[in-house]
């Protein structure tokens, strides 16, 4: 019998081409590489002088995301881009993709979205592959038990030309919940419990595991939005392993394995667990009923509180700097803080149970004066399947924009911007000052949270805002 | 972009102490929308370095860039964190930044430093909190012995041996990747390499030259023992000594010894005694042939401003700091070459250069530049002169063929005057032909604060090279023990550096040269009343004492 290994191990194992040697790092095989606009064309520019093509096109997806705009574009087809370099940085890839032959889900192909929703809802993200993107947030991806991380340019520029990547090999970091977090705590709140505890670089140079009975009772939805913020702990990737969720969520996507092959695949994925002997390079354990509903408060995620919590004091250089740029004291807790918008999307919060738990919140009931909301479907196919539900009538009916899917205001590159000053209670993952525009004032939360908040006007839960009114 | 290597720079500590500094800070995403690498440097921190109107607030520390033009950044933990972005390393390293000291990076960035030559060098609390005391001032990372260095006097913090890079962990990640480039040339070239034996022809020559050069060959042999080098020393007369011994400035049997070897180290030739015009052959001659028989087309002048000498230079000690420049002389062609007609009412000096000539001194500067700050400027008189326009054109087609990578701008001679005393710390490497380069070289001495301190190296091809301290005899300190030894065993450092290519060793001398010049013993004319065999038994020591190289 072979030595006891951890999940890591196995897909590591699995995947390295070349162990690290004399101070080079290992090469490692990548099952599938994401592409998007912001982080690519440079890399193509380095295949262009270098003469180089593209090793594996067809394991190779392309999306356009991050300066898409959010408006449909106008009546002769013309996308509104919120400038010129945007709409060239699009164009850079539309004509990159076709040249080199890679798939591109662009406008017009029903299945363009954020690359972290549309790469597991068309079945790509598998358990026990290798997925690389020039996106931090590709740790999402982990939520399928894949050895997924974000890279910089020019390592895409060495994975499109050689489908490998140089790569340290991190260490493992297991996470286990013991126990099912109480019925009004998402994965998005576990989350920032989570970095709040361990902090921003708890987890840097490690992978994580997230284990136990707290992280096998969420849904793939959750298990992605807490995959997805494992970098905002400093690890690049997170793992969970698959199991029956897993497979019932992949069973009948469009591209993953069919009939026959679907089982054997199956087979093979309940091989990839941690053996029940393997070590740890460092364990943590948390109790799920610990966790409760949470909001970010400063200007990193690791600085949130529970809504009804006084805010810590100031005490270090980091912190004062955070309590002048939020506007905010310590002392005072987050419940009734005044608000200016509301932002449901992103990779972390733009699927479709997501829209549904906003829209729950929302149905009957409207925003509160002043408040601007915007609802950004993940994809085409989560804006199609919530308009199947009607979800978008929800979102209209209380006052809110229903807009076309993309990354928006989470990064502010497309024109979607929180205006300086202006307190934007948002599902993303980032509160770092400037995030979602200069001066703008983020306060990270789960969608029910944030649809609450947008009908009160002022931080707020469900559990908040009292009986709903007759609409 | 600024993706040269650097083997060791000395710049300014930046200080940004704040941790968990993120991508999204050091590069804000609404400058994402670019498909080119290039252009970011200017919005490097952009929302916290300028103002709401865009203009730059001076006590944000990045600012002090645009002054510096490079600099060392010294950051808080977690740097980098966030957004996997290589669009922060790419600003960082167009706004000047070339190394980024934290107690830890963020995994993704550190990946992407790695990758564009942005050294990331890991450090524990405590020598951070150490480094953080020299923030605003220069301080020196050298990547071949694996040193931070402050300026300062007395027992250098900042030497101290926690600051070596850790040898396991990430920090080996890190540092021995960073400088791959040029850890693989110090291994190449010294230990048991296929250089094992370095011929050396020995000239002390006249007046001091026989001293100096006594120290310099202890300092050398000490250097090439340590990084297991053999030196073949063969000592010939020349000068006033050569006419001594067989008649001869220059003895034929000198001459071929200098053939023979692998390089030339000279002392310094003259004696009053030969003043007078009856006595015959002077013993400058005995140079002259020398230059001329080895072929040398260029003529090396490092100069570097030692902080601990900025009250001996005549500029002032803020405009000085950091100045650490390299003249490229063309030596073998031009006016002092040319045509000479000398009558008793007219004369004429005629100035002429080949392209042939122009090039190979352009691609000497041009591969010294890639070892350095990667900063050529050249100088001419284009305005005025044709073959100033031809060095222009010529240069600048070298350049753009084989140095795409470095910066090449051009100046006129007379405005390089000024701005050589004005902002010497703007100069990398200034590449010019022989008349100005003579008339500039004398002027750059003026700011180590002593000629003493200046060493030269002559290169031709495929000969030797000469390697000759910049003072010359000075008869009157003759055996008095009184003389600088500093610029004979830097002109030793050279030897190594550019006949060998050894730069480990080259290196380790002129870092105990300037721990001696930090801490003493100095001779008098650098203040000091020490002599100079105490002096360079200093330097020996100090060699000795220095961690060994990686």
């Amino acid at each position: 019998m072979s030595r006891p290994a951890t999940l890591f191990e196995k897909i590591w194992r699995a995947h390295e081409v070349r162990p690290a040697a004399r101070g080079a790092p290992a090469v490692l095989y990548v099952d599938l590489h994401l592409i998007h606009e912001v982080t690519s064309p440079q890399a193509f520019a380095e295949l262009e002088a270098r003469g180089l093509r593209v090793r594996r096109p067809e394991r190779t997806l392309a999306t356009l995301d991050h300066a898409t705009p959010t408006l449909p574009p106008a009546a002769d087809g013309t996308i509104p881009f919120a400038d010129e370099a945007a709409r060239r940085q699009a164009e850079a890839l539309v004509a990159n993709c076709r040249r080199h032959g890679i798939e591109l889900l662009g406008f017009g192909s029903g299945r363009r979205g954020i690359v972290h929703v549309v790469a597991p809802e068309l079945g790509l993200s598998q358990p026990g592959m290798t997925i690389v993107c020039g996106d931090s947030h590709t740790s999402t991806h982990g939520a399928f038990g894949a050895l997924a991380f974000g890279i910089g340019s020019s390592a895409v520029a060495q994975v499109l030309a050689t489908q490998c990547l140089f790569r340290e090999r991190p260490r493992t970091l297991a996470i286990e919940l013991s126990g099912r977090l109480r019925p009004g705590v998402s994965a998005k709140d576990l989350a920032l419990f989570l970095i709040h505890r361990l902090g921003t670089d708890g987890g840097t140079g490690h992978v994580i595991e997230f284990r136990g009975e707290g992280i096998a009772a969420l849904s793939m939805e959750g298990r992605m939005s807490l995959c997805n913020m494992a970098i905002e702990m400093g690890s690049p990737a997170a793992l969970i392993a698959p199991d029956e969720t897993t497979f019932a969520w992949l069973e009948g996507r469009p591209r993953a394995p069919k009939g026959a092959a679907f089982a054997a695949a199956v087979a093979a994925w309940r091989r990839l667990v941690s053996d029940p002997e393997a070590r740890f390079d460092r364990e943590h354990r948390f109790a799920a009923a610990e966790v409760g509903v949470r909001v970010s408060f400063g200007t990193d995620p690791s600085q949130s509180a529970g809504l009804d919590e006084p805010l810590p004091p100031a005490d270090s250089p980091r912190l004062r700097r955070a309590y002048e740029y939020m506007a905010l004291e310590p002392g005072r807790p987050l419940r009734g803080l005044p608000i200016d918008l509301v932002f449901i999307g992103s990779c972390t919060n733009g699927r479709l149970e997501d829209l549904r738990a906003a829209a729950a919140v929302l149905a009957g009931r409207r925003l509160a004066p002043g408040v601007r909301m915007l609802v950004v479907p993940g994809s085409e196919a989560v804006k199609r399947a919530a308009e199947a539900e009607r979800l978008d009538e929800v979102f209209r009916a209380a006052g809110a924009e229903w807009r076309e899917p993309g990354c928006s205001m989470c990064i502010a590159m497309n024109g979607d911007v929180v205006p300086p000053g202006k307190r934007c209670v948002s599902t993303s993952n980032r509160n770092f000052e400037g995030r979602q525009g200069p001066g703008a004032r983020t306060l990270l939360a789960s969608p029910a949270v944030a649809a609450a908040s947008a009908v009160a006007g002022r931080l707020s839960d469900p559990e908040g805002l009292g009986a709903r009114e007759a609409a | 972009m600024n993706r040269r290597p650097f083997v060791r720079l000395t710049a300014p500590l930046l200080h940004l102490p704040e941790p968990d500094l993120d991508t999204d800070q050091i590069i804000p995403a609404r400058f994402l929308t670019t498909t080119a690498r290039a252009g970011l440097g200017r919005h490097a921190f952009h929302d916290r370095r300028y103002d709401a109107e865009g203009r730059p607030r001076p006590e944000f520390p990045l600012n002090a860039l645009a002054r510096h033009g490079l600099g060392f950044l010294l950051a808080g933990r977690n740097f980098g964190c966030g957004s996997s972005r290589e669009h922060a390393v790419w600003a960082l390293l167009e706004a000047g930044v070339r190394a980024v000291i934290t107690p830890a990076a963020a995994d993704i960035f550190r990946a992407n430093a790695l990758r564009n030559g942005l050294l990331v060098i890991e450090l524990p609390p405590e020598p951070i909190a150490r480094l953080a005391r020299h923030a605003g001032r220069e301080i020196t990372v050298d990547l071949l012995e694996r040193l931070i260095l402050a300026p300062g006097r007395g027992a250098d913090p900042l030497r101290h041996r926690s600051l070596r890079a850790p040898p396991a962990a990430r920090g080996a990640s890190t540092s021995s990747s960073c400088c791959a480039r040029c850890c693989r040339r110090s291994s190449a070239t010294s230990g048991s390499g296929p250089m094992a034996e370095l011929r050396i022809a020995y000239l002390p020559g006249d007046g001091i030259g026989p001293e100096v050069l006594e120290a310099a060959r202890r300092v050398l042999e000490a250097a090439a023992r340590r990084h297991g080098v053999r030196l073949r020393l063969d000592e010939r007369p020349i000068g006033a000594a050569g006419i001594a011994a067989c008649g001869r400035a220059l003895p034929e049997a000198t001459l071929a010894a200098c053939r023979d070897a692998d390089a030339v180290l000279l002392g310094a030739v003259g004696d009053p005694r030969y003043d007078d015009p009856e006595r015959g052959e002077r013993p400058e001659s005995g140079l002259l042939a020398l230059r001329a028989a080895l072929g040398l087309h260029a003529n090396l002048r490092p100069v570097r401003a030692h902080p601990a000498l900025a009250a001996a230079s005549p500029l002032r000690a803020e405009r000085l700091a950091g100045a650490d420049l390299l003249i490229v002389r063309e030596l073998g062609s031009g006016i002092y070459f040319g045509r000479r007609e000398e009558g008793a009412e007219e004369a004429s000096d005629e100035c002429r250069y080949r392209r042939h000539e122009i090039e190979r001194v352009a691609r000497l500067a041009g591969r010294l530049a890639r070892a350095r700050r990667g900063r050529v400027t050249q100088v001419d008189k284009a305005n005025v002169l044709a073959t100033s326009r031809l060095w222009r054109r010529t240069v600048t087609a070298v350049f753009a063929a084989e140095f795409p990578e470095l910066e090449l701008e051009h100046l006129l001679v007379d405005a390089m005057a000024m701005r050589l005393l004005l902002e010497p710390r703007r100069f990398d490497v200034i590449l010019t032909e022989n008349l100005f380069g003579d008339v500039l070289s004398d002027e750059a001495a003026l700011l180590a604060g002593s000629i003493g301190l200046l060493p030269s190296a002559s290169l031709g091809e495929p000969g030797p090279g000469l390697f000759e301290p910049v003072h010359g005899s000075a008869p009157d300190l003759a055996g008095r023990d009184r003389a600088n030894p500093l610029g004979a065993i830097l002109s030793a450092a050279l030897l190594l550096r550019h006949a060998a290519g050894l730069e480990g060793p080259a290196r380790a001398i002129e870092l105990a040269v300037e721990r001696v010049l930090a801490e003493g013993p100095l001779t008098p004319d650098l203040g000091g009343s020490a002599g100079t065999a105490a002096v360079a038994e200093a330097v020996r020591l100090a060699l000795a004492e220095l961690p060994a190289a990686a």
